[in-house]
């Protein structure tokens, strides 16, 4: 009888070993990490595996497990540090405890235990609270029996790849800052985005579908006048031919559309839409598309365009927010290679989203230019320097020179002196400028870095400098420097400089004569001007460093041909400045000098969209058989009397023979 | 009586019989067992006119796994001859694909392209430490590690070492199966080496090619010593292992090399190299490389592989350097560091690899036909 019960007995206990076998082999999943401990015990199990431990211990309420078993089965990262202290990291958390003490951080941040962890034989013993606070499992602890269980479920396996992939997750893709929103085909991906999310170019490869929306801030120009001047001047607008196009003012969101063919014969509908000052451009291309009436009559393209709303405020749970702006602002990184070799970071700063890039007009890869318009803007322009005493002495330099050579009626000083700005010690010189009427706030810091010297300009109209300085500071303050590769930089742009520098005439700063043996002319300039490098033997410029001041000295062999051409167009002086500039004619006349009859024409140009506003000059001298021109380029902004006086006496210098 | 004389006789022949086939025993113990020709053991019997070998020979001598289990009767051998199949099956689940997006800051990184850079990697360590190709991780935003069951994590990059092209990477996951690796001495010009990666494109995870060790202390760069292989490497396997007919991991394959030397072949970080930067990835966050301080020109002879040793000649010596307090001059030949003589750049830099900066060693010098012993102090190289 008692064995037949001992057999019972024991069947039973193999069936339920068995059945608890099989169901925990079941319920186990890769994803899912099960630890047992019991008080007292050296035998651990980690997903059914049996590791060695230091037993567990109960002191008080509170139960202890070794550490290392736990982290080790988690993946963690431990790292044990001297005086006890130890580090763990996983995943997202940074965690610091120290042995004995209750205290531990998280990221940083202070939190409390309840017990301290301690060490026994060789195992640092800690509470079962901390795995519970900390990491994301459920803790069992039975108190009577001893069995101490922990659970992780997710591992962290990530099942998201958008970052990587860049896809669009959702139905719709939209900016919450500029407020717009259209529909995507699925399995589309964002291909490039500015760094203000002003520009997006959504991509489906599958399909062959690409939708490009820009948002530029308009002159306030009606939809209708915005239609009337893309239509009559597609090329310009479109760079292709235009099929068709039409006005929609009574759509729910009035736009304007325009299909054609692009540059490269693919198939576009172009939608325009207006709010405020802002304009929409919807762009949608099909690739590789030969039925020309898909564009018009696609249903489905039609539901994508007709999808497009003005209105999103990033609280739709179906539209995935492309914004790139994050506290009203843009956060702007400025990369730069000289050779495509080298790529540099050299520095960033946040500005208002409404900002763009814009072309700086030197083409010197370190002269960067954020802001609106040449009216407002912040830019960086990045200096090597061979030799540096401190920044005071630089700015004091710099400050001095604007003395010299600005126009008092344009420059007026406002304020210099060391200061700071975005924590690096700097030279500030603010000032005045009053061009064409209009007055303008410059704020130019220096900041000195390495080999360089970073001038951080802020350039706003006076009036908006007055309202807008808090924001503008704001934005100052978050410029930042990077750590760069020096030494190559220096090299490269070093080489730079070397290929696409001026000459200076002189080694140092005393006057130098000029001679042109080929065409038989002279002039004296004062050694620190320059000589512009891609000049020919007939013509040739002379610039006066960091101002616009040029002078130009261009000659030709005079025969009957050339005789026959008016001075305007006999000279590539004249013919290039008339086609970039519009010229107002100002004085022509005749005067002796030198010994000989010279023609002048003087011109004014007050170009607005090129920023240039300047006096011209052209003094016109024909001898037996050689025909010259001697110009003078004097922006109103340099014409101080300094200039005029040395500009003068380069003329004064000028012989032909 | 009769009776008893037959049971004598009987016994004494069988006496003799035993007694004959002890004295043929006796006779046959010279019988030596040569495996390949290389003698192993004199343990033959023979047995009715039949070899037969001690269990434990065969083991020696073979090089197998062999026991005899009294209890089910059953003697058993195991040559631990693994198929290729089978190589690739011991080692893949320590074979990880590893993906990830450049940072915008990077190089190679161009808007409007995907800028996903795809590669290899080996878990060496359960708790999920990862080692690869540094040019695989090092512009990577964020790192993708994929294990041979399909499943991601992200990673971080714990230590880097761009002259060794080896990265450390760590997932936060443990109960991972890491790699077994092997010994370098091993490894011989001739043996199947097989490497395991990604190649191209990330649906290809944990594919394989096979081919043989080419050659052994080639060098990629001229810097440090490389396995060659005829084992198809490229930019998608690349961080991934190179392992031996045991499914050993015997170097670490490096597409960055391809291109050096001729067609065909490819160039495997070997495992003491890999060994040799874990262990200071894991003290020191960093390889710590002796500094001399000196720039060298090998031998002419040395160039072409020619079998003299005509030490390396410095030919630069840099202000400020351990070279320089040492008083060592331009045209010093370096024959031998700590007795251990250097024939060319890569003797030199895998001496180094013996010693840290801040250790002192004795360098032979010969200069003008004196030889001279000199005393340095490493520094170390930034």
């Amino acid at each position: 009888m008692n064995n037949l019960k001992k057999k019972v007995t024991a069947l039973i206990v193999c069936i339920s070993m068995i059945a608890s076998l099989l169901g925990s082999a079941l319920a186990a999943d890769d994803d899912k990490l099960t630890i047992s401990f019991k008080i007292g015990s050296e035998k651990a199990y980690v997903n059914l595996f049996e590791v060695k431990a230091e037993p567990p211990q109960l002191k008080g309420n509170a139960a202890f497990v070794p550490a290392k078993v736990v982290l080790e089965a988690f993946g963690a990262e431990t790292i044990w540090k001297e005086h006890g202290k130890v580090n763990i990291i996983y995943r997202d958390l940074d965690i610091e405890f120290r042995i004995g003490s209750t205290y531990y951080t998280v990221n940083q941040e202070g939190k409390e235990l309840d017990d301290a962890p301690f060490i026994s034989g060789q195992s640092t013993m800690v509470p079962l609270q901390f795995i519970e606070e900390n990491f994301d499992v459920t803790v069992e602890f039975d108190s009577e029996t001893g069995n101490i269980t922990i659970v992780l479920e997710d591992d962290g396996a990530l099942t998201d790849f958008s970052f990587l992939t860049n896809s669009i997750g959702k139905p719709k893709a939209g900016n919450s800052y500029f407020g717009w929103s259209i529909k995507v085909p699925n399995g589309s991906r964002l291909v490039d985005i500015s760094f203000n999310s002003k520009y997006t170019y959504i991509l489906n490869e599958h399909r062959a579908i690409g939708i490009e929306i820009s948002v530029d801030e308009g002159e306030n120009k009606s939809l209708d006048v915005i239609y009337d001047e893309a239509v009559s001047n597609t090329q310009k607008f479109f760079d292709g031919m235009l099929i068709d196009s039409g006005l929609f003012l009574g759509a729910q969101i009035p736009y304007a559309e325009f299909i054609y063919l692009n540059f490269y014969e693919e198939w576009v509908m172009h939608r325009i839409y207006t709010n405020g000052n802002r304009v929409y451009s919807v762009i949608l291309t099909l690739y590789y598309e030969t039925d020309p009436n898909r564009i018009s009559n696609d249903k489905y393209l039609k539901e994508i365009m007709n999808s497009f709303s003005l209105g999103y405020d990033g609280e739709a749970k179906d539209v995935q927010d492309l914004s790139k702006v994050a506290y009203g602002f843009a956060r702007y990184e400025n990369y730069v290679h000289f050779d495509y070799l080298k790529k540099y970071f050299n520095w960033e700063i946040n500005v208002i989203p409404e900002w763009n890039v814009l072309a700086t007009g030197d083409n010197y890869p370190l002269h960067t230019r954020l802001g609106l318009n040449s009216d407002e803007f912040i830019s960086v322009y990045v200096k090597k320097i061979d030799q540096f005493a401190d920044i005071e002495s630089y700015g004091e330099d710099i400050a001095r020179w604007n003395d010299k050579y600005l126009n008092k009626k344009c420059y007026s000083l406002l304020e210099k002196g060391s200061t700071h700005v975005a924590g690096y010690p700097a030279y500030k010189i603010t000032f005045r400028l009053t061009l064409k009427g209009k007055n303008y706030i410059v704020d130019d810091y220096y900041i000195h870095h390495g080999n360089f010297v970073y001038n951080l300009t802020l350039k706003a109209p006076e009036e908006k400098y007055a309202s807008q300085i808090e924001t503008y500071n704001k934005m100052l303050d978050t410029f930042r420097i990077n750590q760069l590769d020096e030494k190559s930089l220096v090299k490269e742009v070093d080489s730079y400089w070397i290929k696409y520098g001026n000459q200076r005439l002189g080694k140092n700063d005393e006057t130098v004569k000029y001679q042109n043996k080929t065409f038989k002319w002279s002039a004296e300039f004062p050694g620190y001007w320059e000589k512009y490098t891609y000049s020919d033997e007939s013509l040739q410029l002379f610039i006066l460093p960091d101002s616009g001041v040029q002078i130009g000295i261009e000659a030709l062999e005079l025969n009957e041909y050339i005789r026959k051409f008016d001075y305007t167009e006999r000279f590539s002086l004249v013919a290039l400045l008339m086609y970039k500039y519009d010229m107002k004619e100002m004085e022509k006349k005749t005067i002796y000098a030198k010994g000989t009859n010279i023609t002048m024409y003087r011109y004014r140009i007050d170009d607005d969209e090129q920023e240039a506003f300047a006096d011209l000059k052209y003094y016109f001298i024909d001898t037996k058989d050689k025909s010259y021109c001697f110009m003078i380029y004097l922006p109103d902004l340099f014409s101080s009397d300094a200039v005029r006086d040395e500009v003068e006496r380069i003329w004064d210098s000028f012989n032909v023979s | 009586m009769i009776k008893k004389s037959i049971v004598v006789f009987l016994v004494s022949i069988a006496v003799i019989s035993v007694l004959f086939s002890i004295v043929s025993y006796a006779e046959e113990r010279n019988i030596t067992l040569k495996v390949n020709g290389r003698a192993v053991s004199q343990d033959v019997m023979i047995i009715d006119g039949t070899p037969y070998v001690s269990l434990d020979s065969l083991k020696k001598g073979l090089g197998i796994e062999a026991d005899y289990d009294k209890e089910s009767g059953v003697v058993n051998l195991e040559d631990g001859v693994l198929s290729d199949a089978e190589i690739i099956g011991k080692v893949s689940p320590s074979v990880v694909g590893i993906i990830g997006k450049l940072k915008v800051s990077s190089q190679g990184y161009s808007p409007g392209s995907d800028n996903i850079v795809i590669g290899t990697g080996v878990i060496y360590k359960s708790t999920g430490y990862i080692i690869t190709n540094a040019h695989v991780v090092k512009d990577m935003e964020k790192i993708v590690v994929v294990l041979s069951n399909g499943k991601a994590y992200t990673a971080r990059l714990k230590a880097i070492d761009e002259p060794f092209d080896l990265a450390m990477i760590k997932i936060d996951k443990g109960g991972l199966t890491p790699a077994v690796f092997g010994n370098i001495d091993e490894v011989a010009v001739g043996d199947k080496a097989i490497a395991i990666g990604t190649p191209l494109s990330f649906s290809f995870r944990n594919s394989a090619t096979k081919g043989i060790i080419s050659g052994i202390n080639r060098s990629a760069d001229g810097e440090y010593r490389f396995i060659q292989t005829d084992a198809a490497i490229n930019s998608g396997n690349s961080g991934g292992p190179l392992v031996n007919s045991k499914g050993e991991v015997i170097g670490i394959n490096s597409i960055k090399y391809v291109g050096f030397g001729v067609e065909g072949l490819s160039f495997s970080i070997p495992i003491d190299t890999v060994q040799y930067a874990i262990d200071h990835f894991e003290k020191y966050g960093r390889i710590r490389r002796p500094y001399l301080g000196a720039s060298f020109s090998e031998g002419v002879a040395a160039s072409y592989g020619l079998p003299v040793n005509e030490g390396l000649t410095i030919t630069e010596i840099e202000k400020g350097s351990p070279a320089e307090r040492a008083r060592l001059k331009i045209d010093d030949v370096l024959i031998a560091i700590d007795g251990k003589e250097i024939a060319t750049k890569l003797d030199y830099n895998e001496i180094l690899k013996q010693y840290l900066p801040e250790d002192t060693v004795n360098l032979t010098i010969r200069r003008n036909e004196t030889i001279l012993n000199i005393k340095v102090k490493f520094s170390e190289k930034v």
